[in-house]
């Protein structure tokens, strides 16, 4: 092996150890940025941060690139990857003398070792420490990421990408001010946290009603929230038993015989009508919004009862209550004061005429045509 | 202690340092000068690059001066290394010059372009910076000359054709961009490693 072929098996080994080095560094380029990318989702979902500034953050770590590439670039030096390879320091002795004769001297051991080199692995692909920490700093990161992500958005999937992060959030907010914006009506003492709490208020309602209260408008925000399934796990947790107390409850105030009741500034009726079934009398006192309630947790006018939860939960009220309330109205007249009953039951006119209409011009020219026929044949 | 060397020999903190304010700086400068001049695109071209290669004039002549190399090196440091350091200190004012004008575009327009110019834009001006110090690795006058002017042609000729290429052809020529960038940075560390070589082969 002359000094040429020397060099060039030395060149073999710096490309290996380059590529190996810059594979490396790439995967730690990679692992930096996936792990900037989830914290700043992270950070985002958390703290509602904008999308420009996500983009901005990310763009930087991006441009880290070069960095990655050039630092630490200068230490390579020949003199290191020798010693890696090296044994007994024998190459670089080579390499160092002046001397023709040491040289000469140690060809035949310098081109043994290096042919023996070449034929082995010299340099094995392993992964820098640094990368391996990366890597758990990534899962660290995911967890993370997903664990807020199902917290705050209940939502694992879109958690990766920070535009439907944004859409969510925002969609969350604005139901928020939805929300707040729902008129409620404040009912006396419903915030005093006094002894006075144990009895009954204005309008009749007690502790344990207002708890119910409470449960029911948990319910509405889950259904508003298109969270259906626990909405609909919740009503049917309630026994036959809740339901025939709230029944009974109602029955000792009076009030209206239907456990769900659209309030009066909502629904499309009269308030001097009564709502509902004929021969309802408590609605009167639910229309007139002077702390008296309707419904079955006596919530008044300001609860909008949700519409899957009175659906499911008809058979049990009809077991609860018999069948008593159910029973039809004897007053007729009571039912053709309702506008809309008679409108659709009526008879169907067609608001087009239909009638055949006969025009002496056609007549004459039809006779002059069967003339012509006659004639003809 | 150990720990502080090791990391004072991978990161040199002069050039890693230092090439933060100098980059936003110069930067900030050609955005100064090109703003006086208001010439067209091509004279701004060779501000901007005229700008990165005087960084590697600087950079080579102090990598001369005794003086800057104390103040730079320890004693124990490998002299093969110092060339190495000394070219670091241009690429990495390079790199920051890049970031800083990108990051100043997305202020001015907040838009997805940002990603654009980071396969784009910002390759133009790590690959002028390593073909400079390819240049600057000969030691050799008329090549420096001759890579400054593949540089600004380069840089022009791609700024030319981003006005006329279409949305997707700005991302396929990024995405060369990015090749031509690893191209040159395994030459110019293949360049540097062959220099030790020599400085084997032919010890002082």
């Amino acid at each position: 092996m002359v000094r040429r072929e020397i060099e060039l098996t030395l060149h073999y080994f710096l490309r290996r150890y380059l590529r190996i080095r810059l594979v490396n560094r790439l995967i730690a380029y990679a692992l930096l940025n996936l792990a900037a990318y989830m914290s700043l989702l992270t950070v985002m979902i958390l703290a509602d941060t904008s999308l420009v500034v996500f983009h901005l953050l990310f763009f930087c770590s991006l441009s880290l690139l070069p960095l990655f590439l050039f630092l630490g670039m200068e230490q390579t030096t020949l003199s290191r990857i020798i010693r890696a390879v090296d044994e007994h320091c024998l190459i670089e002795s080579y390499l160092q003398t002046a001397s023709a004769e040491h040289r000469s001297f140690m060809q035949s051991r310098v081109e043994s070792l290096l042919a023996r080199k070449k034929s082995g692995r010299v340099f094995p692909f392993r992964m820098f420490a640094a990368n391996f920490y990366l890597i758990g700093l990534c899962l660290l990161g995911f967890v993370l990421l997903q664990g807020v992500s199902f917290i705050t958005l209940r939502d694992f999937t879109t958690a990766f990408s920070a535009q439907k992060i944004k859409t969510k959030l925002l969609e969350r907010s604005s139901f928020q001010d939805r929300i707040d914006e729902l008129p409620v009506e404040e009912l006396p003492a419903a915030d005093s946290a006094s002894p006075e709490e144990e009895s009954a208020t204005p309008g009749g309602e007690i502790i344990e009603q207002r708890a119910a209260r409470n449960i029911d408008d948990e319910a509405l925000e889950e259904l508003l929230g298109e969270d259906t399934m626990v909405a609909k796990d919740r009503i049917e947790r309630l026994s036959p038993e809740d339901l025939r107390q709230e029944a009974e409850s109602n029955a000792e105030q009076n009030e209206t015989s239907w456990g769900f009741q659209v309030p009066d500034s909502e629904s499309d009726s009269d308030p001097e009508n009564p709502r509902g079934l004929p021969g309802n009398k408590g609605q009167e006192a639910a229309g007139e919004g002077s702390g008296a309630e309707a419904g079955s947790s006596d919530v008044g006018r300001t609860y909008k009862e949700s519409p899957l939860r009175e659906y499911t939960t008809v058979q049990e009220q009809l077991a609860a209550r018999g069948n008593e309330q159910l029973s039809p109205t004897g007053n007729l007249v009571e039912g053709r004061e309702q506008t809309y009953l008679e409108a659709l039951f009526a008879d169907f006119v067609s608001p087009t005429s239909q009638r055949i209409t006969f025009n002496p011009l056609f007549d004459t020219i039809r006779e002059r045509y069967l003339e012509l026929l006659n004639e003809r044949f | 202690m150990n720990v502080f060397k090791t990391l004072r020999d991978k990161f040199p903190p002069v050039p890693a340092l230092g090439a933060l304010p100098v980059g936003v700086g110069v930067f900030l400068l050609i955005r100064l000068l090109e703003g006086t001049i208001q010439g067209p695109m091509a004279v701004n071209v060779v501000i901007e690059e005229a700008a990165k290669f005087a960084l590697f004039v600087i950079a080579t002549l102090a990598a001369g001066s005794t003086a800057w190399s104390k103040f730079i090196f320890n004693e124990q440091t490998d002299p093969d290394r110092k060339e190495g350091v000394f070219l670091l200190f241009p690429l990495l004012c390079a790199v920051v010059f890049g970031i800083t004008e990108n990051i100043l575009y997305f202020l001015s327009f907040p838009t997805s372009s940002i990603y654009k110019r980071l396969l784009y834009s910002y390759p133009i001006h790590l690959n002028t910076a390593l073909l400079y110090a390819l240049a600057f690795l000969s030691k050799r006058i008329p090549k420096m000359g001759l890579y400054f002017l593949i540089g600004v042609l380069y840089h022009l000729g791609l700024n030319h054709l981003s006005l006329r290429l279409p949305e997707a052809g700005i991302y396929s020529a990024g995405i060369l961009n990015l090749g031509v960038f690893f191209l040159l940075y395994w030459r110019t560390r293949i360049k540097l490693i062959e220099r030790s070589i020599q400085a084997c082969w032919n010890p002082r």
